[in-house]
């Protein structure tokens, strides 16, 4: 059975230890492969955003399902989890009847994405210094 | 060589989320194939029109343009690429969504999230348990 959270509350964010399991497929004389993970998903899930709140704003329920779709999996890949719940939610949140709606949802997932920004970004800095 | 032999190392991967494409592409690297990444079940397609040359397929089940089930009912249309096993990735979990994809021809699923141990070993899965020789890793 599926479990779906009934409230909103703000669950633990990013699981670093998820991000970091992907270290053991660091190649020789490669970049960082969690630094270039991070800078993918920092770049491309606010772009992601922006079609959400357009679709959001032009009632195009279908693209902002897909777009949710998308983060909902690279977040989960990367530890992110509370973005990656709150995109389920917006991917199967129904037009009848909905407790929460889509814009409400837009901002909770921006807030957490900026929470795990930071986390990743401190990551990020963390390893560029052992690197130097 | 056009069809692929037993030595045949190479990979397609089609994946529209940048991050999810670079972690399968890594990995499959990893594991000592070459890859050949694109951004949609469009571009797939388009390769797999001119070149049949892959030992498998890496696909994510939604993609915009052509999904990575109507890139696998082509496949099976054509004699040169049926013989192609194919691993799908999805985030969803419906039985009657895999069952479908199972008659489609779909080899093996990978559930998101997964680890790079998973992704590995469904890979050496989906070519009958013959890791190919991995490559270099760094030394900790």
């Amino acid at each position: 059975m599926k479990f779906v959270s009934k409230t909103p509350t703000m669950i633990p964010s990013f699981d670093l230890s998820v991000l970091k399991c992907f270290e053991s497929i660091q190649m020789e004389d490669e970049p960082d492969i969690i630094v270039e993970l991070i800078d993918l998903y920092l770049e491309d899930v606010p772009r992601r955003f922006e079609l959400m709140r357009s679709a959001i704003s032009a009632g195009d329920r279908s693209e902002v399902q897909r777009q949710a779709h998308t983060v909902k999996g690279s977040s989960g890949n990367l530890g992110a989890r509370g973005i990656s719940q709150i995109c389920d939610r917006m991917e199967h949140l129904t037009p009848v009847g909905p407790r929460f709606s889509m814009p409400m949802l837009m901002d909770q997932l921006e807030l957490e994405f900026s929470a795990v920004s930071v986390m990743l970004l401190q990551e990020r800095a963390r390893r560029l210094g052992l690197r130097c | 060589m056009i069809n692929g032999g037993q030595n045949l190392k190479r990979i397609l991967i089609a994946d529209d989320d940048v991050v999810m494409k670079h972690l399968v592409t890594s990995i499959a690297r990893k594991e000592g194939y070459d890859v050949v990444a694109v951004d949609d079940g469009r571009e797939a397609f388009r390769i797999l029109q001119s070149d049949a040359n892959f030992c498998a397929a890496v696909f994510d089940m939604m993609m915009p343009g052509l999904e990575g089930l109507d890139i696998i009912r082509y496949m099976k249309t054509e004699k040169r690429l049926m013989r192609i096993p194919v691993m799908m990735i999805t985030s969803e979990q419906s039985l009657e969504l895999m069952a479908r994809s199972f008659v489609a021809g779909v080899t093996v699923f990978l559930p998101k999230p997964f680890t790079a141990e998973k992704l590995q070993f469904t890979l050496q899965m989906l070519l009958n348990g013959k890791p190919a020789a991995p490559r270099t890793l760094r030394s900790s």
